[in-house]
C-alpha cells in the first residue's frame, strides 16, 4: 500500500479493555479489535505512524501484537535497512513506537525486538529519563521485590514516558553519523478505556 | 425473493449478567458471524445494566426502544432492516422480574423499532426453566443446544462449553438459513420461523477418486443423515464424455448448487475433472440487471477447501482456488468433524447471501462493480469489465483488505479502486 502524504506524523493510541465498562454499552473485546483495525488502517494509509505503550505479554486483551500484525501487513515491503537509513534525521512511515518505561522494558527480550524490528522501535524510558540521578536508581534485580521504592520509581518513569512521547527526540546510535529521530506525538486516540486499575 | 428485499440483520445477544457463560457464547456468535476480514452482520450485546441507569437492572435499550431517562440507540449499520434478538434464557433471566417484564414487552411488540426495521426473536433454552419465560417468546421454537445445562463456571474453552458452543452455532446457522432460504409458514409473522422444508441447499463435493473419497463420503453421509441439504457426489466415476460434461455443468450452475467443497488430496490438482469443477464453480456470475440500475452486481458461491493431504505428501497449488478458505481434515473418527466442515460451509453460504443483500444497498453510480465475496486476482479476472476498462470502483464485503492485499490487486488491476462495504455503508 502506498502512503498518500509526504509528511509523516505520529498518533498515540490508548487502547484498553475493561470488560464491564464496554459490556454495559453492548460491546466486547471483538468490537474494540474491529475498531482498532479500521482506525489504524485508515491512518496508516494517510501516512501515520503510531505510539503505543502496551506490554509484550501475549494476552487476549493486549493490543501490541494486533497492532504489529496490522503494520506488518501494510508495510512489509520496506526492509529493515531501508527503514534504518530513513530514520537518520528523517521520520519513517508506518512505524510503531513502543515507549516502554522502566521496569516494564526489562521483559522485552532481544528475540522480541529482533522479530518486529522492521516495523517497531522500542523506546526505553529509564530512571534517568524520569529524573532520578544515577546514585538513586533502583537496581533491576530489586524489581521482583515490588518494594515501595520500586513502585515509586515505576510510577515516576511511567509518568515521564507519557510526557516524553510528546517530544521529538534524537537518540545517538553508536557508529552512526546522524542521530535516530523519535518523532513526537501530534494527536492521541483513546479507545475502550480503563477507569480503574491503571 | 428479490435480492433487494432480502433481510440484512443486526443481531443482539441477550443474557442475564449472572449467567457468566452467556458472555462466552455472545462472543462466539460475534466471531462466527463476523469472521476475520470477511465481515458479516453486526453483533451487539445486551447484558450488564445500562451505565446511565444501573438501578433499573436492565441493559442498554435496543435501537428504536424508548425508555424514560435514557437516550435512544441507533442501528450499527444503516443498511440493516432486521433486528434479530437472540435470547439466552436460563434460570437467572427467568427469575429476574425486571428482565421478565422487559421480555414480555419485547415479545408483545410494545418496544419501539427504527423506521423500516423488523424484529425477530431466536430464544435459546440454556436450561429447563427457559420455557417459563413470559409472553409470546414461550410460544416460539427454541434453539436447544446439546450439553445444557452447563456448570456456572464453564467457559467455551472447556470441553463441555465447546459442545454447547458448537451446537448453538450450528442451530443458529440453520435458523438463519431458514430466514434466507426458507418458506414462511402460513399465518406466522416471524421470519425466523419458517417451515422445516426449505428448498434444498445443494453442496457439490469435488474430490479425486484415487485418494479423496473417504472425506467426501463422510461429508456426503453427514449431509444426508444430519441436515436437510443435498450433496452432489459423483459415486460412479462416470467416464469422461460429453454427457458427463453436461451433467457436471448443470450441477455446478448457481441455481443448482449453493457451495462447493474441494477435498484437496495429493492427486486432486492433477485430475482434469476436479480442475474443471473448480474452474466452473469459481467463475463469477453477473446478476440480472435491475431496471434503471447502473452498477454491475456479481456473485460467487462459496468454496471451502478441505485439506486432506497426508503428512509428507507433495502436490501442486491450484490457482483457480484463489483465496478460498481452507479447513484441515482430521483423518481419525473425530466426533463432530463433519459437522464443523458442513456448518462452516453453511455459514459461508449465509454470509454470501447477506453480502449480496448489503451490496444492493450501495448507492448506485455508473462504473461500479459490486461483489459478494472478498476479491482475489483470479476471480476478478473473470469479470470482463475489470480486464478491459479503467476507472471502475469495486465494492467488496467486509472490513477491508490489508495494504499488502490491496497493493497486489492495484498492481494487477491498475485504474481500479477497491472499497469495502463497511467503508461505504456503516
Amino acid at each position: 500500500m502506498k502512503a498518500k502524504v509526504s509528511e509523516p506524523w505520529v498518533v498515540a493510541l490508548g487502547i484498553s479493555y475493561q470488560r464491564a465498562n464496554l459490556l454495559a454499552r453492548g460491546l466486547g473485546l471483538e468490537h474494540l479489535n474491529e475498531l482498532l483495525t479500521r482506525l489504524v488502517r485508515g491512518l496508516l494509509r494517510h501516512g501515520a505512524s503510531f505510539a503505543y505503550g502496551g506490554h509484550w505479554r501475549n494476552e487476549e486483551d493486549n493490543f501490541t501484537y494486533e497492532l504489529l500484525r496490522l503494520l506488518s501487513a501494510e508495510v512489509a515491503d520496506v526492509s529493515v535497512s531501508a527503514r534504518e537509513s530513513e530514520t537518520r534525521g528523517v521520520m519513517p512511515l508506518g512505524m510503531l513506537y513502543n515507549h516502554s518505561a522502566w521496569p516494564n522494558y526489562l521483559e522485552i527480550t532481544p528475540g522480541i525486538e529482533a522479530r518486529w524490528v522492521h516495523c517497531c522501535r522500542i523506546v526505553r524510558i529509564d530512571q534517568g529519563h524520569a529524573g532520578f540521578p544515577g546514585k538513586e536508581w533502583v537496581s533491576d534485580s530489586e524489581v521482583a521485590s515490588s518494594s515501595s521504592r520500586v513502585l515509586l520509581h515505576e510510577a515516576v518513569a511511567t509518568g515521564a514516558t507519557r510526557r516524553l512521547m510528546l517530544e521529538r527526540r534524537s537518540i545517538m546510535v553508536p557508529g552512526a553519523v546522524e542521530p535516530e529521530v523519535i518523532p513526537g506525538v501530534v494527536a492521541r486516540v483513546v479507545m475502550g478505556g480503563r477507569i480503574a486499575g491503571y | 425473493m428479490s435480492v433487494r428485499k432480502q433481510p440484512i440483520p443486526e443481531i443482539f445477544v441477550l443474557w442475564h449478567p449472572e449467567f457468566k457463560f452467556g458472555e462466552f457464547l455472545g462472543r462466539s456468535v460475534h466471531r462466527w458471524l463476523r469472521p476475520e476480514g470477511g465481515g458479516g452482520p453486526q453483533v451487539f450485546f445486551r447484558s450488564l445494566p445500562s451505565p446511565e441507569m444501573p438501578a433499573a437492572r436492565l441493559p442498554l435499550p435496543l435501537p428504536g426502544e424508548r425508555r424514560a431517562g435514557l437516550s435512544s440507540v441507533g442501528m450499527g449499520c444503516r443498511a440493516s432492516n432486521l433486528q434479530v434478538i437472540l435470547v439466552l434464557i436460563e434460570e437467572n433471566m427467568v427469575a429476574d422480574a425486571s428482565w421478565r417484564h422487559w421480555l414480555e414487552l419485547l415479545g408483545a411488540g410494545k418496544v419501539g423499532l427504527p423506521k423500516g426495521v423488523a424484529r425477530e426473536f431466536v430464544p435459546v433454552a440454556m436450561d429447563s426453566t427457559a420455557f417459563n419465560v413470559p409472553g409470546r417468546l414461550r410460544e416460539l421454537n427454541f434453539l436447544r443446544p446439546s450439553g445444557i445445562p452447563v456448570p456456572a463456571d464453564t467457559r467455551t474453552t472447556d470441553p463441555a462449553g465447546r459442545v454447547v458452543e458448537q451446537s448453538l452455532l450450528k442451530q443458529l446457522t440453520e435458523a438463519f438459513c431458514r430466514l434466507y432460504f426458507g418458506r414462511r409458514r402460513p399465518g406466522r409473522s416471524s421470519g425466523m420461523e419458517r417451515d422445516g422444508m426449505p428448498p434444498k441447499i445443494r453442496i457439490f463435493l469435488s474430490h479425486a477418486k484415487e485418494d479423496g473419497t473417504v472425506p467426501a463420503k463422510r461429508l456426503r453421509d453427514y449431509i444426508y443423515s444430519q441436515t436437510q441439504m443435498a450433496a452432489f457426489y459423483d459415486e460412479n466415476d462416470i467416464p469422461t464424455s460429453s454427457t458427463f460434461a453436461r451433467v457436471l455443468d448443470h450441477a455446478l450452475r448457481e441455481e443448482e448448487t449453493a457451495a462447493l467443497v474441494a477435498v484437496r488430496s495429493a492427486r486432486y490438482a492433477s485430475r482434469p475433472w476436479c480442475r474443471r469443477e473448480i474452474a466452473l464453480f469459481r467463475r463469477p456470475r453477473l446478476e440480472a440487471p435491475e431496471k434503471g440500475r447502473q452498477s454491475q452486481h456479481w456473485r460467487l458461491s462459496p468454496t471451502l477447501v478441505v485439506e486432506a493431504m497426508d503428512g509428507g505428501k507433495h502436490t501442486w497449488g491450484i490457482p483457480e482456488l484463489g483465496n478460498a478458505p481452507v479447513i484441515g481434515w482430521e483423518s481419525g473418527e473425530t466426533a463432530g468433524h463433519e459437522e464443523r466442515v458442513v456448518t462452516t460451509l453453511l455459514r459461508d453460504v449465509l454470509l454470501a447471501a447477506y453480502h449480496r443483500a448489503v451490496g444492493c444497498t450501495i448507492t448506485d453510480r455508473p462504473g461500479q462493480v459490486i461483489l459478494n465475496w472478498a476479491p482475489d486476482p483470479i476471480t476478478l479476472l473473470g469479470i470482463p469489465e475489470l480486464r478491459s476498462r479503467e476507472g471502475r470502483t469495486v465494492f467488496f464485503p467486509g472490513r477491508g483488505l490489508s495494504g499488502m492485499e490491496l497493493g497486489l490487486l492495484e498492481d494487477y488491476f491498475p485504474g481500479v479502486r477497491f472499497r469495502s462495504f463497511e467503508e461505504e455503508v456503516s
